[in-house]
């Protein structure tokens, strides 16, 4: 089907979590939209709405101020009773049986899409998205996954007008990044689907190589389309390089850490590493500060809330969630970073980025196999653990402790030079720029 | 700041109800539980105000260990008292057995009548009610939970003690609550 493209084209970006939520993906998302009206495109975004990350995710408002004005955000109302503590909010059916009331939930919920808690969101996008196209007719769409029901509105509208679009996926869906096998075979819809997705896209997007290997092995037929698109840092939010500290100067080494933690991060082996180290350093020696929510949602998980309890007295503490307007302050007061991952050599965390933005030396606290270390592996000031046993990653802490406390770390210039190659608009405008041209004809 | 937490789970300790109290953060004077254990582990009573319901109207429905106690710590409903030096030869042993062997019921009747317990006892009505914070442990407790907040707009009824802990320390961030 021919269509008429404006000057500036119309792109719709659809992304469940966007700002004002405080997702890890929502980086990436607000990007990707202020880097398409960059491009030259008129920019729809197709989202949710905000009570949803008030209630569930939780909220940063900072970013709202971020989106670029002329970007147009509808947002959708979103249900999502799993997450729902409320119980006044609850029907009298879930407080009867609640278990039985999410199981059958969950099976409503994959009706239309097979993603458990996100599925029923398929029809509300569908709508959104015919209703946008009919307003103004869309020349490209971006969904970017998690969740992969992001993607309806870019298979309604190219099946129904031939709309190119790009699947983006933050994540995967056919993969186990973390047990490295295939996921999702319960349900045939997920490969049915994905390989729609990725035959018909204009481009497929994951975050790294390793995964996009993956996926190019699978569909071998589409391997050319299928490229690594990893997050890179936003400079606007990424810390700033702070001055070496000098040697001698007084006070703990202060160990940092800044993100989301998770169960699948190896906390417990980090904490019995700084025991180690702590016993090996002199006391007062060195601090670690830990800054985020614990567990991917807006109630903390209590392993970690009970991990972080225990440790306290070794001199690493839990200090809650940070505004992303407060990160740099906090950045600037650090002398190593910590990089703490979970196992799995497909991934690499979109912190390795921000960390190198900032200089700092990094002490990685993963399996040495992952991704993360590639990218690390020409980073000037780089204390990898050797495995994850307590007693590697006590000698990468104290290792670092070290060379802080001696000055012998290489220059904070090598290390921010290294980190250039990898600011998020470097990554994704020559991506943006590609595709203006792609629909436009125009360079 | 007073939470109540309701819970149907079949066994109770002592250290059990110590660690809600320390993941909530809140006093010994300021936690009530209102709880239908099949059994519970340790003695004196748990660290917080308890009312304990029975699971079933036959003898032995309350542990023996939470007989005994009835005067002291805990304020028991129904159920039978054991006498002290009965319960010290084998009380610890019968409530052992129990947690091994619970006869327990159809996980729905428990529900059931933990909720209608809940909705006739005047006692837990008035705990409900003076509370900031009231918390629906288990899936077992959530009917109680709400219906009794069909009775009234406050207090908060959450479920799962995660919930609980961070609707805490909100309230006290914003500085409505006391500590």
């Amino acid at each position: 089907m021919s269509r008429q493209i404006h000057d500036r084209p119309h792109a719709l970006y659809v992304a469940w979590g966007f700002p004002p939520s405080r997702g890890g993906g929502v980086y990436r998302a607000l990007a990707s939209a202020n880097g398409l009206v960059e491009a030259g495109f008129d920019v729809t975004v197709l989202t949710c709405e905000r009570e949803a990350f008030e209630r569930f995710t939780g909220v940063d408002p900072s970013l709202e101020a971020a989106v670029h004005p002329a970007i147009e955000v509808v947002r959708l109302p979103f249900d999502w009773p799993a997450k729902e503590v409320d119980i006044r909010r609850w029907p009298e059916a879930r407080a009867q049986q609640p278990v039985a009331w999410l199981l059958r939930r969950q099976e409503e919920d994959r009706r239309d899409f097979p993603e458990t808690s996100y599925g029923h969101w398929a029809k509300p996008l569908e709508e959104a998205a015919l209703a946008i196209h009919a307003q103004r007719p869309v020349d490209l769409v971006i969904g970017t996954a998690n969740p992969n029901v992001d993607l309806v509105p870019a298979l309604v509208l190219h099946e129904r007008f031939g709309v190119p679009f790009v699947y983006d996926h933050r994540d995967t869906w056919t993969l186990d990044m973390y047990n490295e096998c295939e996921a999702n075979t319960d349900d045939p819809r997920v490969a049915e689907i994905e390989l729609r997705l990725v035959s018909d896209s204009v481009e497929t997007w994951f975050v790294n190589e390793p995964i996009a290997d993956w996926h190019r092995q699978r569909y071998p037929e589409h391997a050319e389309k299928i490229l690594a698109v990893p997050n890179g840092f936003d400079p606007d939010f990424s810390p700033l390089p702070a001055p070496r500290r000098a040697a001698q100067e007084n006070g703990p080494v202060r160990f940092g850490y800044i993100g989301t933690m998770t169960p699948y991060m190896p906390m417990q082996e980090f904490v019995d590493a700084w025991a180690i180290a702590a016993d090996r350093l002199a006391p007062g020696e060195a601090a670690a500060d830990f800054y985020g929510y614990l567990g991917f949602y807006g109630t903390p998980h209590r392993g970690l809330s009970a991990l972080f309890a225990d440790a306290d007295e070794s001199g690493a503490r839990y200090l809650g969630p940070l505004p992303k307007g407060q990160v740099r302050d906090v950045y600037a007061g650090f002398d190593v970073l910590l990089l703490i991952i979970g196992s799995g050599r497909y991934l690499t965390s979109g912190k390795v980025y921000e960390y190198m933005a900032s200089g700092l030396p990094i002490v990685s606290v993963h399996d040495p196999s992952i991704d993360a270390s590639r990218v690390l592996a020409d980073y000037p000031g780089w204390f990898p653990a050797a495995s994850l046993e307590p007693a590697d990653i006590a000698d990468a802490l104290v290792a670092a402790a070290e060379a802080v406390r001696q000055a012998t770390l290489p220059s904070l210039e090598a290390a921010t030079s290294h980190a250039q190659a990898y600011e998020r608009s470097r990554i994704l405008g020559p991506r943006f720029d590609r595709l203006f041209t792609l629909i436009t004809g125009k360079d | 700041m007073r939470v109540l937490i309701l819970t149907t789970r079949p066994k109770l300790s002592a250290r059990t109800v110590r660690s809600w109290r320390s993941e909530l953060g809140v006093a010994k004077g300021d936690l009530r539980l209102v709880a239908m254990p099949a059994s519970f582990a340790g003695r004196p009573m748990p660290a917080a105000s308890v009312i304990l319901l029975p699971r079933s109207r036959r003898w032995g429905a309350l542990p023996w260990s939470a007989a005994v106690t009835s005067g002291r710590e805990a304020h028991i409903l129904g159920g039978r008292r054991i006498p002290r030096a009965l319960e010290a030869r084998i009380g610890r042993a019968f409530d052992d057995w129990r947690s091994r062997k619970p006869r327990e019921l159809d996980p729905d009747l428990v529900s059931a009548r933990f909720a209608a317990q809940c909705a006739t006892l005047p006692q837990i009505a008035r705990q409900f009610s003076r509370a900031d914070i009231v918390i629906a442990l288990d899936p077992g407790a959530c009917r109680a939970a709400w219906q009794m907040a069909q009775q009234a707009e406050t207090p908060q009824v959450l479920f799962g003690l995660a919930a609980g802990s961070q609707a805490v320390a909100e309230a006290r961030q914003r500085g409505g609550l006391g500590q």
